[in-house]
């Protein structure tokens, strides 16, 4: 049988990847949409690292061709600037690894990721403008250089109680992003107003919360993601937190797959949810209901976060076909081969005109459907999408799950 | 310690300024990193050490900006490979120090799809998987091999090109109409009716002795006459849904097509010569869109959703005991559905007289709406290394379906030797017909180990089992896969190397051309 590797994600090395680096199929598919999803020429590929630089390195199969040459020895890491900008253009958006395991049952986005961590541990990575981001994280516990005393601003005007196991079924974790960003706020005020219509009892961390590490760990930091995921877990089990509901994809994805990937993990019982999840539960019960029309046409945007990663496809689709009034119409390349926004692994901070490109073609994929707004789920995908829409004064409008369920409530 | 780093040489760099100048410095590379992604390959001649990375990777857009490429590569006398997907790395990874990797990744516009005229005019990133979506919305469709629909349409058809739907629309070369081709020497040659006007492509012949079957050939020309840069193909008139059925997310998928239009079968027969029987009786009757006998490995390589899947599935026999020597049948109403109602009638008749067999309900129903339709659209073909790292072809012909069974059974041998036991049901022979079954292929296809350590014995043998066919008098197998190490051998004994040597002369003075591919001309 072909190999396996029976380690964890993280206590894997960049040589453990040898034989799926040798054992490359050069299938394309890590490029291209699924065969039988490919519903128009223009839509065809699905690596927007790729499609923006046309050099079979930038792709999966290419990384897994360098990774190969550099375990043999047929070149060494001194060709580092090239290097780098293959390995950061990478979004780690997973649709590579989606086709890939399904056909071949190989891993090249974590070979890549792998290969990342080699270039940190080398000294040759980070880049500038990620070593700011990680050193912010160090020493701020969040990537945007923010003092810890903010981290519950974004609250204040809500009655949301700090969480203790007596009172919360939930922890709320907020994420830095949405907390820290006064224009991505309002995904996670709109979320706590949702839940708390819904009945959910779910309190926050506020300053005391931390970091996931996600950034760390997708810029291939894994030091600084192991420490950050001892701590966070220590909070969650001095709080006594059994279940965490999530907002941001990034977030989720991490603290339900990434997390129980680290060395030595101490053990814990925590159920992660993301919002989507409660909720569509929640409305698929009947103890949600949409009283308000919302006569809208909207496309969803799939985070790649949450849903190639963690396969939530059907619940924001369930929760905005529930929504009277609103018209849910898709675009070519959605779910697991959806196309990625741009933003992933530090792309829109070091390399913000790529990041640029990448968001362009999904407004235009979302607008080609004739939809009024776009709706998604993910301060990330939010932001990234947001900077064509503003840049090219778009009539496309853009929300986030919540806010239209709140329209809607 | 850093190696040489030839970028430093004079030489190297009036190239790629040379190259720069001609596709813009952000469309040419030649840092390590970049280059290194070109070698290395599933099929392993970088393991035999018959591979080397390329100098250089550059990216033409457009027949112009190919041919100021190509006409670097005489000047300097520095070979080149022009490359589609690059699937078969066999004959697209460099074998020569120096050499250029001409990729397409910027030509991939469709020209035209000329609805009436059944035709599309593609350049050369176009993949099938694109062309189909394309001409599903205009009622009409194009084949895939088993490689993948992620192919370049033009590699797949001027490469080996047999496909799923190679029944009904014959080796995909046959579906070549005018071709807008580079030459290794950088003239321009336009053929069919691109040779009156570069716009249209509809015709295919002409002028003067048709210039097509230079790239034809049972697997081509393999990079070592040029780079086509335009083609006109052929589509064909399809009974099915403007975008392609799909259910459920990967890897639950499921494809079912409209009942009216299209219906599976798959007949089991008691022998592999009852199922050919069959496979001919259905020839002369002119029915059906899909006819394949797949063996029992195919089943469940393309049906398992990951290894595990694999071998439980292969635990429990559920292939093994069912679908031996069994033939999958789609039928097509490709004018209505009276014509699916009258082929039905057909078909059932016909399994009457031949004694076959419908395979058991639920294996169908397991089998069918999650796999079947890969022979119609997408085949997925590297689903065949996943068991085990890679796959093996032995014994490949393209003859009758009779001589395909005649001669498949002599891959077996090796399959004992190298492959995990898979010769308990039956043996791993894929046989289609072309153009209603007067045309046969067969080959032999089995997992073997991939790992760096091993596979460069196996390859070895595989070589030398060539060599001892050709000089037995076969010309059957994998060997002109294998492209220049093999027509060297075996041209000389079949008496086609004058032809191939002349063309390569002709046209490749500085033999910069993929070389050893085709043939070398001054061996
Ligand atoms: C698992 C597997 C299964 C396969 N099964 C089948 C099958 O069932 N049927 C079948 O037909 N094939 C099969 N093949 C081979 C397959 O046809 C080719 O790999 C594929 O169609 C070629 O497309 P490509 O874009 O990958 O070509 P490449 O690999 O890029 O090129 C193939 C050859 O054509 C040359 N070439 C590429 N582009 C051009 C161009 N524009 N002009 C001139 N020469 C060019 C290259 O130099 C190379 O020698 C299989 C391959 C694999 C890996
Ligand atoms: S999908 Fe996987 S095996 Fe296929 S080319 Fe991409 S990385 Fe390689
Ligand atoms: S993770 Fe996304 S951007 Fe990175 S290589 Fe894979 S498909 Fe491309």
């Amino acid at each position: 049988m072909y190999p396996k590797i029976n380690k964890k994600v993280y206590e894997r090395t960049l040589e453990d990847y040898r034989e799926m680096a040798w054992g490359d199929a050069r299938c394309n598919w890590c490029m291209n949409q699924w065969g039988w999803n490919v519903k128009s020429s223009k839509y065809n590929e699905i690596c927007p690292e790729f499609r923006y630089t046309r050099f079979f390195g930038y792709s999966a199969m290419g990384k897994f061709h360098i990774i190969r040459a550099l375990i043999e020895g047929d070149f060494d890491y001194t060709d580092s600037e090239k290097l780098l900008e293959i390995c950061y253009f990478c979004t780690s958006c997973g649709a590579c690894e989606m086709n890939c395991l399904r056909l071949n049952e190989k891993e090249p986005l974590k070979a890549a990721e792998a290969l990342k961590a080699r270039l940190i541990e080398l000294g040759i990575a980070p880049l500038p403008a990620h070593k700011e981001l990680l050193k912010s994280i160090k020493n701020y516990d969040n990537p945007w250089l923010q003092p810890r005393s903010r981290r519950r601003d974004w609250a204040k005007e809500l009655d949301v109680p700090a969480f203790s196991k007596d009172a919360c079924e939930y922890l709320f974790f907020a994420g830095c992003t949405p907390a820290f960003d006064p224009l991505l706020q309002h995904e996670i005020v709109n979320t706590m107003r949702v839940l708390k219509r819904a009945g959910v009892t779910v309190g926050i961390f506020g300053e005391q919360e931390i970091c996931c590490g996600s950034p760390a760990i997708r810029l291939g930091d894994r030091q600084t993601f192991f420490d950050l995921v001892r701590r966070n877990i220590e909070l969650f089990k001095n709080a006594g937190v059994k279940k965490i509901i999530t907002h941001c994809a990034g977030c989720h994805h991490v603290l339900k797959y990434d997390f129980p990937e680290v060395p030595d993990m101490p053990a814990y019982d925590i159920e992660i949810l993301h919002v989507s999840q409660v909720l569509a539960d929640l409305v698929r019960k009947g103890t949600v209901t949409f009283t308000k029309k919302v006569p809208m046409t909207v496309t969803w945007h799939d985070p790649c976060h949450i849903g190639r990663h963690c396969g939530i496809y059907e619940e924001p689709r369930d929760i905005l076909r529930a929504i009277p009034g609103i018209k849910l119409i898709e675009m070519e390349r959605i779910k697991d081969q959806a196309w990625c926004c741009g933003a992933g692994a530090g792309v829109r901070t070091a390399f913000p005109e790529l990041s640029f490109k990448i968001a362009s073609e999904r407004i235009e994929e979302a607008k080609e459907t004739g939809a009024e707004a776009i709706a998604t789920c993910c301060p990330y995908c939010e932001q990234s999408l947001s900077d064509p829409l503003k840049r090219n004064r778009e009539k496309l409008k853009l929300y986030d799950l919540t806010d239209i369920m709140l329209m809607a409530l | 310690m850093a190696k040489k780093d030839i970028r430093n040489n004079d030489r190297h760099q009036q190239i790629l300024q040379a190259f720069q100048a001609a596709v813009g410095p952000e469309n040419v590379k030649d840092n390590p990193a970049t280059v290194n992604a070109y070698y290395g390959d599933w099929l392993p001649p970088k393991l035999l050490g018959m591979s080397v990375p390329p100098e250089f990777v550059v990216l033409p857009n457009g027949t112009l900006e190919t041919q100021a490429v190509i006409k670097i590569c005489n000047r300097y006398k520095v070979p080149f490979i022009p490359v589609g997907s690059n699937q078969w790395s066999l004959t697209g990874s460099p074998n020569r120090q120096g050499t250029v990797i001409i990729d397409c990744k910027r030509m991939g516009k469709i020209h035209e799809i000329d609805e009436k005229n059944m035709y599309a005019v593609i350049e050369p990133l176009v993949t099938l998987a694109q062309l189909q979506a394309e001409a599903y919305k205009r009622g009409l469709y194009i084949g895939s091999p088993e490689a993948s629909a992620t192919a370049s349409a033009i590699a797949g058809h001027c490469f080996q090109g047999m496909w799923g739907v190679g029944y009904r629309l014959g080796v995909a070369y046959r579906n070549i109409l005018g071709i807008e081709w580079v030459l290794p020497n950088g003239e321009i040659l336009r053929t069919g009716s691109f040779s009156l006007d570069a716009q249209n492509g509809f015709w295919g012949e002409g002028p003067g002795p048709d210039l097509r079957g230079m790239l034809r050939g049972y697997a081509g020309a393999m990079g070592g006459f040029g780079m086509v840069t335009k083609m006109a193909v052929k589509l064909h008139p399809y009974p099915g849904p403007k975008t392609w059925p799909v259910r459920g997310t990967i890897p639950n998928q499921i494809s079912e097509l409209p009942e009216d239009r299209f219906k599976w079968y798959i007949i089991k027969y008691d022998s592999l010569e009852g199922a050919i029987n069959f496979m001919y009786e259905i020839g002369k009757a002119e029915i059906a869109g899909v006819v394949q006998k797949w063996p029992t490995v195919y089943y469940i390589w393309w049906w398992a959703n990951s290894n595990e899947q694999y071998w439980t599935e292969w635990q429990k026999r559920t292939f093994q005991d069912n679908v031996k020597n069994a033939v999958g049948v789609c039928l097509w109403g490709f004018t209505s559905p009276k014509q699916l109602e009258y082929e039905k009638r057909v078909l059932e008749d016909i399994i009457k007289e031949t004694g076959g067999k419908p395979i058991k309900q639920e294996v169908f129903d397991l089998w069918v709406p999650r796999t079947a339709n890969n022979w119609i659209r997408d085949t997925h073909g590297s689903r065949m290394m996943r068991p085990s790292g890679t796959f093996l072809a032995l014994r490949l012909q393209t003859d009758t379906l009779k001589y395909a069974v005649d001669h498949v059974r002599q891959g077996y041998e090796w399959v004992e030797k190298f492959s995990p036991p898979i010769l308990d049901c039956d043996g791993p022979d894929w046989i289609g017909g072309y153009d209603f079954g007067h045309f046969g292929f067969g080959e032999t296809d089995f997992p073997v180990e991939k790992r760096a350590e091993d596979i460069g014995d196996l390859m070895n043998k595989l070589l030398a089992m060539t060599k001892e066919d050709v000089q037995n008098g076969l010309e059957n197998g994998i060997g002109p896969f294998l492209g220049g190490p093999y027509h060297q051998m075996a041209a000389p004994v079949f008496n086609y190397e004058h032809l191939l040597k002349g063309i390569k002369k002709a046209i490749d003075p500085n033999f910069v051309s993929n070389p050893p591919h085709n043939i070398d001309p001054n061996a």
